[in-house]
Order: C-alpha cells, then sequence, then structure tokens
C-alpha cells in the first residue's frame, strides 16, 4: 500500500491548521530551511561523491565515468545520466522494486538542474567526435527520507560534479582502423562554471512554505521547484503533486525560494574550496 | 557469573540470571537453566518476587495488542463492518500503521441499522483493540469515551462541529449524526 | 584506507606472512560500527570493514503487504541486499543482478534464527541493506550491520550474529578477504555466528580446501567472530550507555 493512503490524518489536519496561522510544526518560520549539511568525497571507489543532510533527510550520490558512444544528435557532447533510488532503507513508505514515478521525478528535476545550467560544458567531454566522449553516471541514493530530496539532490549533484575527476586516456587505432581509448593512469578535473541550487516551496491551504519536511509533504496539495544558475537566473522549474497555484503565489514562491539561494549556494563553495 | 545491576544497559543475548535464582520475565528467555535478555533495554530484578526483566529502550510499541486504544481513520464503509486504519496509540506510535476493523454490533451500546449511521469515511475515531487473533484487528466502539473524534460534512467535505450534541457542519449548516466520542474534537496525537 | 587497485599481484602473502595491505594472516581489517544513524527507520546501523561501506536499516514490526503473506503465528522476515551503483570499480546497474537477490536471501537466512519471529504474529519486519561502498567481504559485513540495526530497533533477538570470511591465498588460512584476496585467493568461506548458542547460522564455499585447513578455517571464523561480536556490543553501549548518563544528570540537575 502505497503510504500516501495511510497518513495520520489527525496530523494532517494539525499541520494544516497551523500553517494557517502561519506556524509550522517543528516550530520553523515559513522561509525557513532546515539544518543543511554536505560533505564530499565519502566513496572512494566513485570518481565524485556527496552526502547531504537537510534535517532528517540524507541523500549520498556517487558519480561513475567512463568512455562510450555519445547520443547521435550531439556527436561531440559528453552524456551526463542522472539517476535516483529511493530504497526502503530510506523510509518505511519506499518499496524495493523498479523506480517510482516519484523516484524518476527527483532524478529528471536535478537532472534539468544541471542541464541548463553552465556547470559542466558537455564539449569538454568529448573524446573522438562522434565516436567515443565521456559517460557520466550520478546516481542518487536517498539513505533517510524525511521530505525534500529535490533540493537535497541538487545540493548533492552540484557539489559531487563540482569536484569530478575524470579519467585521462590515450586513443589507440586498432588494425581494422577502430578506434579505442586506454585508460593512461591519470585523472583531470573537470571544470566547473557554474553552482545550480534548487529550492522547493510547499503549498498547504494558502500557506506557502520552504523545505516541506516528511510530515507536510504527506499534506500538502502542492510543490514547486525553482532552480536558479549562478546569475541567480531561474533554469530549471518543477510544479509538482495534484495543486495548483495562483499567478501571484507563483511569483511570490519565486521570490521566497530567491531569497535562499545565496545561502545554499555558500554552503557548496564552503564544501568545495579546498578541492584541487 | 557477574549479574549486571537494575537499570543497566543489556542487549539481546546478554546473561542476566539462573533460573535457580530468578523466574525470567519479559524481555528475557530462558535456555538450558541460564536467563538471557531478548531485548535491548534496561534491566529490572524484583528481589521480592525474584523476577528478572528487562525494559524496551525505545518507546514506539511495537504490535497491536487487546485492551489498547487507538486513533484510526475510517477506510472503508461496508454493511456490517468499517474498515479502518490504526496510527497510534496514547502517544506512543507503533512502527507502522496496522488495519483493524469495527463491527457493526461492535459501534455501540445502542442498535445501529446500517454502517453509515455510525461512521463516515474519512472519519478519525478513538477505538480499543478487542483481540488481535485475525487480520484485520477487531475493535470496538463501544463506551462513552469511545468513537469518532473528527468527522467531516458529507456534503462538502469540512470539519463538523460538536454542537449541543449534534454534529453541524461549520460551512454549509449541513447536520449529521455519527457515534461520537465524548471526547469529539479533542486530539493529542 | 586506500583501497587497492583489482590487479593481480605476484603474491598475495610475502615471506614474512604479510598480505597485500599490510596485515598478518589473521589480522582483521579495521573495524568502524555506528548504531542508530538513519533517523527515520525504527534501527539501523553503519559498518565499516576495510573498505567496505554498509549501512542496514529495520522497519517494523510493520503490517504486511500483500497481506496473504502474514503468517498467523509467526512475523514475515524480510531482507533485501542490494549494492550502490557506485560502490564498485565499474558502475554496476541499478537493478538487482542474480547475486544481490541471492544475497538478500542468505543474509535473511543467516540473520532469521537470531530473531523471536513468534513474537510479533501476522506483521513483517523488514530489514533493507544498502553497500555503498565494498572490499571484499561485503556480506559478512552486511550480516554484521543488520545484526545491529535489529537489536536497535528493539527486536526480540536471540542474540546478535557476527560474521567474517575465512579464506586462502598463496597456500596459507588468512582471515577477512580484502577484495584482492577475494579475487585471486584460493578460497573463499564466509561465516556467521549466532551468539550467545556460538553456533553457524550461514556457511559458505569457493574454492579448494583440505579437510585440515577447513577444520582450521572454522576455528579461524570463531576466534575472529568473537573480535566482531565484541566490537558490536562497544557500538550499542556507545549508543545508548550515553543516554543513561545523559538522564542520571537531568535528574541530578
Amino acid at each position: 500500500m502505497s503510504s500516501y493512503d495511510v497518513i495520520p490524518e489527525i496530523e494532517k489536519n494539525y499541520i494544516k491548521e497551523l500553517l494557517s496561522k502561519g506556524k509550522r510544526l517543528d516550530g520553523r518560520a515559513l522561509d525557513e530551511f532546515r539544518e543543511i549539511k554536505i560533505e564530499k568525497d565519502i566513496i572512494k571507489k566513485a570518481e565524485a561523491s556527496a552526502r547531504v543532510t537537510i534535517g532528517n533527510t540524507i541523500v549520498i550520490i556517487g558519480i561513475k565515468v567512463s568512455a562510450g558512444p555519445p547520443y547521435p544528435d550531439s556527436p561531440d557532447s559528453g552524456v551526463v545520466t542522472i539517476n535516483a533510488e529511493l530504497l526502503p532503507l530510506a523510509s518505511s513508505h519506499f518499496e524495493s522494486g523498479p523506480p517510482s514515478a516519484f523516484a524518476i521525478e527527483v532524478a529528471r528535476v536535478c537532472d534539468r538542474g544541471i542541464r541548463h545550467s553552465d556547470i559542466i560544458d558537455k564539449t569538454t567531454l568529448c573524446i573522438i567526435e562522434g565516436e567515443i566522449v565521456y559517460i557520466i553516471f550520478g546516481d542518487i541514493y536517498a539513505i533517510s527520507f524525511d521530505g525534500n530530496l529535490f533540493d537535497a539532490g541538487e545540493l548533492a549533484l552540484t557539489t559531487a560534479l563540482s569536484s569530478l575527476k575524470i579519467p585521462e586516456y590515450e586513443i589507440i587505432e586498432s588494425e581494422n582502423g577502430k578506434k579505442e581509448v586506454n585508460f593512461i593512469n591519470s585523472w583531470k578535473k573537470v571544470e566547473v562554471n557554474d553552482i545550480p541550487v534548487s529550492i522547493s516551496i510547499g503549498k498547504i491551504g494558502k500557506t506557502l512554505f520552504i523545505d516541506p519536511d516528511e510530515k507536510e509533504e504527506l499534506a500538502l496539495d502542492s510543490r514547486i521547484t525553482f532552480t536558479f544558475n549562478k546569475n541567480n537566473e531561474l533554469i530549471s522549474l518543477q510544479k509538482g503533486l495534484s495543486g495548483h497555484f495562483s499567478k501571484e503565489e507563483i511569483l511570490k514562491g519565486m521570490e521566497m525560494a530567491l531569497s535562499k539561494v545565496d545561502m545554499l549556494r555558500n554552503k557548496v563553495i564552503e564544501c568545495i574550496k579546498d578541492f584541487e | 557469573m557477574a549479574i549486571p545491576k537494575t537499570g543497566s544497559l543489556v542487549l539481546p543475548g546478554d546473561k542476566i540470571g539462573v533460573i535457580e535464582m530468578f523466574m525470567p520475565g519479559d524481555g528475557t528467555y530462558e535456555e538450558n537453566g541460564i536467563i538471557y535478555s531478548n531485548i535491548l533495554g534496561h534491566l529490572e530484578i524484583n528481589m521480592k518476587k525474584r523476577i528478572v526483566s528487562v525494559k524496551r529502550k525505545k518507546k514506539d510499541f511495537p504490535i497491536p495488542s487487546p485492551g489498547q486504544v487507538v486513533f484510526a481513520k475510517v477506510e472503508q464503509i461496508r454493511r456490517n463492518s468499517a474498515i479502518v486504519i490504526m496510527t497510534n496509540m496514547d502517544g506512543i506510535f507503533y512502527t507502522s500503521s496496522f488495519e483493524g476493523m469495527v463491527h457493526i454490533s461492535q459501534t455501540s451500546k445502542k442498535y445501529i441499522e446500517i454502517m453509515n449511521d455510525a461512521f463516515n469515511e474519512g472519519d478519525i475515531i478513538k477505538a480499543k483493540v478487542l483481540q488481535t487473533d485475525r487480520i484485520p484487528y477487531q475493535l470496538t466502539t463501544i463506551g462513552k469515551k469511545m468513537g469518532v473524534i473528527l468527522a467531516f460534512c458529507r456534503i462538502c467535505g469540512n470539519t463538523l462541529e460538536l454542537k449541543g450534541g449534534k454534529l453541524v457542519c461549520r460551512q454549509c449548516g449541513n447536520q449529521e449524526f455519527r457515534k461520537y466520542s465524548i471526547d469529539y474534537g479533542k486530539m493529542n496525537a | 584506507m586506500e583501497l587497492i587497485k583489482l590487479e593481480k599481484p605476484e603474491k598475495l602473502i610475502d615471506e614474512n606472512n604479510i598480505r597485500v595491505d599490510g596485515r598478518k594472516l589473521n589480522d582483521l581489517r579495521p573495524i568502524k560500527m555506528e548504531v542508530g544513524v538513519l533517523p527515520k527507520a525504527n534501527g539501523s546501523a553503519y559498518v565499516e570493514m576495510g573498505g567496505n561501506k554498509i549501512l542496514a536499516s529495520v522497519y517494523g514490526p510493520r503490517e504486511v503487504h500483500p497481506r496473504h503473506l502474514a503468517e498467523s503465528n509467526k512475523a514475515v522476515f524480510r531482507c533485501l541486499y542490494r549494492m550502490a551503483t557506485f560502490s564498485v570499480d565499474e558502475r554496476k546497474s541499478p537493478a538487482p543482478s542474480r547475486r544481490e537477490n541471492e544475497l538478500s536471501m542468505v543474509i535473511g537466512q543467516a540473520l532469521e534464527p537470531a530473531i523471536f519471529l513468534n513474537y510479533y504474529p501476522k506483521t513483517m519486519i523488514e530489514c533493507t541493506i544498502l553497500v555503498i561502498q565494498a572490499d571484499g567481504g561485503t556480506r559478512c559485513a552486511s550480516i554484521n550491520a543488520a545484526s545491529l540495526a535489529l537489536a536497535d530497533a528493539g527486536i526480540a533477538m536471540r542474540g546478535l550474529v557476527s560474521a567474517v570470511a575465512i579464506g586462502k591465498a598463496d597456500g596459507k588460512l588468512i582471515v577477512d578477504l580484502n577484495n584482492v584476496e577475494d579475487q585471486f585467493g584460493e578460497g573463499d568461506l564466509p561465516i556467521a555466528i549466532l551468539y550467545p548458542l556460538k553456533e553457524v547460522s550461514l556457511i559458505q564455499f569457493d574454492g579448494i580446501l583440505t579437510n585440515e585447513e577447513f577444520q582450521q578455517c572454522i576455528n579461524l571464523a570463531y576466534d575472529a567472530c568473537e573480535i566482531i561480536f565484541n566490537k558490536q556490543i562497544e557500538a550499542l553501549h556507545k549508543r545508548y550507555s550515553k543516554e543513561i548518563i545523559e538522564k542520571d544528570n537531568k535528574k541530578e540537575a
């Protein structure tokens, strides 16, 4: 049974009542994030990794790099694939099995957040045009779920990409003219030009608030996630759940999100600053 | 054998006594004359009754057992019963929600003709666990304190208020019947 | 601890009986154990054994889904072992492999005899293990982590379960194989021991051993598990003794 059917209705009503008075269950202000902690390089087997904690939500990401063929429509660009796994480790509401629609939404929103930023110029990930490019896999694992996987996932992804080192290859041409690559035991840093961050706003009744936790997510009418680049320009947007927003609410939500962008970005910068 | 003191932390498998000296109580098991803790918790030695037991460390209550008072959400109304989802008990949370059932005969002291006269889908009720031999667990709402503690209007979906012994919709004024608890509207979950 | 690249070394054990990572034959790798690391789970643990990094969570006892799987006289114990895609050298597909499915089963069967399932009829206890970094012997490290998570969840148990892999490399018996020894050694014998019974609840073997070597291996496993068992006890005490002290301090204040 999906968890969303068995929410303690009592709590849901209480959350709604509190929010209508501008208060939250855990005492936070409407525009207040829970405590955020970012760590990088937690897994040595991954080319880059990070762990992000937002309150009781914990996600880890590991990035693996290999070489392979490019997409036919962009022969000179590397391939970046983002995937999210919501195992029953993280929550009693998650079930084992193929990725749920929610897991796919998390992966997609995080992916689109970096896709439209300049964080990595994908043409620098080309090895032989049209033949071999770098394939970058970012896998986000929720290990403790207390809401807002979107922002946690995006912070993890941005942090990991900012500290990514990719293997260097030499190109070998075999006798039949086929080109192959061979790892030469050295690594190079990927040039990073942006630090996109996302901020999710929840809506219950008429109240908008930042960083919904699990209990709030269960009671949410709607959610909207804004992603901004280093110039604080909007680069990606996702409205989630079956509720709706007025024009004013969307603009107000964006304003609330913008007020937290610098704080989040500084957390990432703080974490990656000593990276060479 | 050194036996730990009352109040000390014990783990599953810790030796906490021998049957020559103590009776094995809650949170323990006995094997070949030795009493072991079966749970992570605090040791309690009752020297008068000579019982050794272990008090569970975690606060959440493992599974429903007869006599417990629960909050539950009415999921489905059937002809002669209501299926409910039980969530917690007197502020001590179960490790998950469990499905329960209130049979029409266990709804009220008075005769109830159809289940819809007592509950509606979506209502929150306070109930007592009757027995746990079968699934869903059997509950009862007989008693003044038991019954609906939060109900929603069948017409507009808004919360009903208890006014002079009647449930009235705040929004549309619709009047409804329920088997309600004297604690209606009071929820300290 | 630096990970060793997976290349077959000339020797797995040198003339002074020192292994590729500097250990003696009977040495365990460094162990780190922490309990109660996942705030949303009923019980959880994090275990590092050498380069292995393992998280385990326990949820339940809870309602069984789908309900027809419920058993009237005991709880259903479900164990899920998964490896993160980035836990190994080559990215692993996120879909569970046959190996992961088999390990879910054998790990579950190693832990099940430790749990008093009959205390929780018609419910389900779910244990999920995620390997976030693998370095040989993940099933043993997983059992150690899962057993801690079960105790942390307050589930009634006979006792803890401790596990270690014994193996053979360059003709010598070694304790707690790392990835290289696992891949290029001559045998891998993971063993789990159920305390306080001290009986074996998991044993598998791949490789080649003489009868005498096999007996020695089992003795080595008992000795090594004793060390791991004590580390597990230490981890649980570290997590929960502190709370007692805090409580006492509060009372006094």
